[in-house]
């Protein structure tokens, strides 16, 4: 019995491509990838908005730094990066993955947005206060437009009622058309 | 995708963890541990294993494949959910989540309270919070019981969560073992897998975050990818142990041990989950710690899918009289 085998496996064993610079890409015919993280160095072409974010530098977050807001205060922060422009079609999919790796980040749900042509969109929501230290998911987000898009920007925001923090980190981005 | 670890060498590293811990020293991880040193280790597996799980002799009705796509994806097999639910997702954690929810997914409708509270003070709420959506706003509503404050905040277009579900695929791996399903869907044409190793990553976790309810805070039931990802993605660390009837839910159990970061993280060593054999949800989880407390969990209660779930209430503008609006700077 496989209950019994467990129990056995049990007692037997109880007595017994990280990215070092800011930016990087890696472009096909169909899909544009890139790195964000959120160190406004000079020459990174990122520029940051965050309502009420704090900096704070800690080894394990992506390049040693991140930036938190206090979770119930449904602050927003925006990655801005000149490189979100770059390639986009009137019609393509947004796939977003942000890098989560600090005690810090615990927030129970944390919205995330693509800002583009003027309007605000919807991704998808992470609970920080349990994700895996790492790259996060969310899932594909299509977008069709009659003109060529444009995106200003990634933007995150805690829900009003989580005790902790809201953490904003790197960020990789994805289109595919 | 899969780690290709041996199970009982990581239950190896989960013994070598406990016994570091009772004897205090890092350097004892080095060491195998003898048995007659384990005695209360081996009654820690005894107390986590429940009691009433039945033991099928033949394949289990789900494979791991199977359970760890649907419980990424539930809300691909849900058409309507209400229910109860308790929650402490770390063993850090101070409080304790609170809540109730009613969710047509068919009809883009979702309604749920919860209440975050102090569990060092029991009638110490931090928020209390409902949320309306009809899939082209939501509202969600905060009361603060220890300032007093209320404050609302609207999401509408765009900013409001909804779902496309001609957009995703079930692409849930069939048991390579079912014959019939496979000739079937063969003859038809249709691409099919029979393991989440066929499956690109990015596929897998199509619904990641597309969750429309707005009720992520109580979701570790109903929506539980964060754990699904942090407990099972590594194979070798968990296995499918029985299954069990709940809440009239055919429910297949999960026993594991965590992976040494998301143990860290959660605080919890090892786990037991009862996974809704039909959606994935996650009808009961346990975390415990090395001396088998449960120092996390989920608990629900009185699940209803289908045509069985609650009537979903609706939003009425008289919800947010003494409330005060949240505007968004965007």
């Amino acid at each position: 019995m496989k209950y019994t085998l467990f129990k056995k496996i049990i007692s037997f064993g109880i007595t017994s491509v990280v990215m070092c610079a800011n930016l990087s890409y890696a472009a096909s015919a169909t899909t544009y990838e890139f790195t964000i993280d959120n160190d406004p160095t000079s020459s990174s072409g990122y520029t940051a908005y965050g309502n009420g974010f704090t900096y704070m530098s800690s080894s394990s977050c992506y390049n040693g730094d991140a930036r938190y807001s206090i979770g119930n205060a449904a602050h927003e922060y925006y990655w801005k990066h000149i490189k979100l422009n770059t390639n986009v079609q009137s019609s393509l999919t947004t796939t977003l993955q942000v890098y989560l790796n600090h005690s810090y980040f615990s927030a129970y749900r944390v919205d995330y947005f693509v800002c583009m042509n003027g309007t605000t969109n919807y991704i998808g929501w992470i609970n920080q206060n349990i994700a895996p230290g790492g790259w996060n998911y969310l899932s594909p987000t299509s977008y069709s437009y009659g003109s060529p898009s444009y995106v200003d920007g990634i933007m995150v925001m805690a829900d009003g009622a989580s005790i902790g923090y809201t953490g904003a980190d790197a960020i990789k981005v994805k289109y595919n058309w | 995708m899969k780690f290709k670890h041996t199970f009982i060498s990581m239950l190896s590293s989960f013994a070598l963890l406990l016994t570091c811990a009772a004897c205090g020293n890092s350097e004892a991880g080095t060491q195998i541990a003898d048995e007659s040193s384990t005695p209360d280790q081996v009654q820690l597996v005894d107390e986590i294993i429940a009691d009433d799980v039945v033991v099928r002799e033949t394949s289990f009705e789900l494979t791991k494949d199977q359970l760890y796509y649907k419980s990424l994806n539930t809300i691909l097999y849900m058409d309507k959910l209400s229910g109860t639910t308790s929650i402490k997702y770390t063993a850090d954690d101070d409080s304790r989540i609170t809540g109730s929810f009613q969710f047509d997914y068919i009809n883009g409708l979702y309604h749920s309270e919860s209440t975050v509270s102090f569990l060092d003070y029991e009638d110490h709420v931090f928020s209390e919070t409902e949320i309306f959506s009809d899939s082209s706003e939501m509202v969600e509503l905060y009361h603060y019981p220890e300032t007093g404050e209320k404050k609302y905040r609207v999401f509408t277009d765009g900013m409001c969560p909804s779902i496309d579900r001609s957009y995703f695929v079930d692409r849930c791996p069939i048991n390579p073992e079912d014959e019939d399903t496979i000739a079937k869907v063969q003859a038809s044409g249709e691409v099919y897998y029979t393991s989440i190793d066929q499956i690109e990553e990015t596929e897998l976790m199509q619904t990641n975050g597309s969750d429309p309810t707005g009720a992520g805070m109580i979701a570790g039931s109903f929506c539980p990818k964060e754990m699904t990802w942090g407990f099972l993605t590594n194979f070798d660390n968990w296995e499918i142990t029985g299954t069990k009837e709940f809440q009239g839910r055919h429910c297949t159990v999960v026993q594991g041990i965590a992976e040494k970061d998301y143990a860290e993280q959660i605080g919890a060593v090892a786990f037991e989950i009862w996974v809704d054999t039909k959606t994935g949800v996650w009808m009961q989880y346990e975390g415990y710690d090395k001396e088998g407390n449960v120092v996390s969990y989920v608990y629900t209660e009185n699940l209803c899918f289908g045509d069985d779930a609650a009537d979903v209430p609706l939003f009425s503008q008289e919800k947010t009289n003494g409330y005060e609006i949240i505007e968004l700077s965007h």
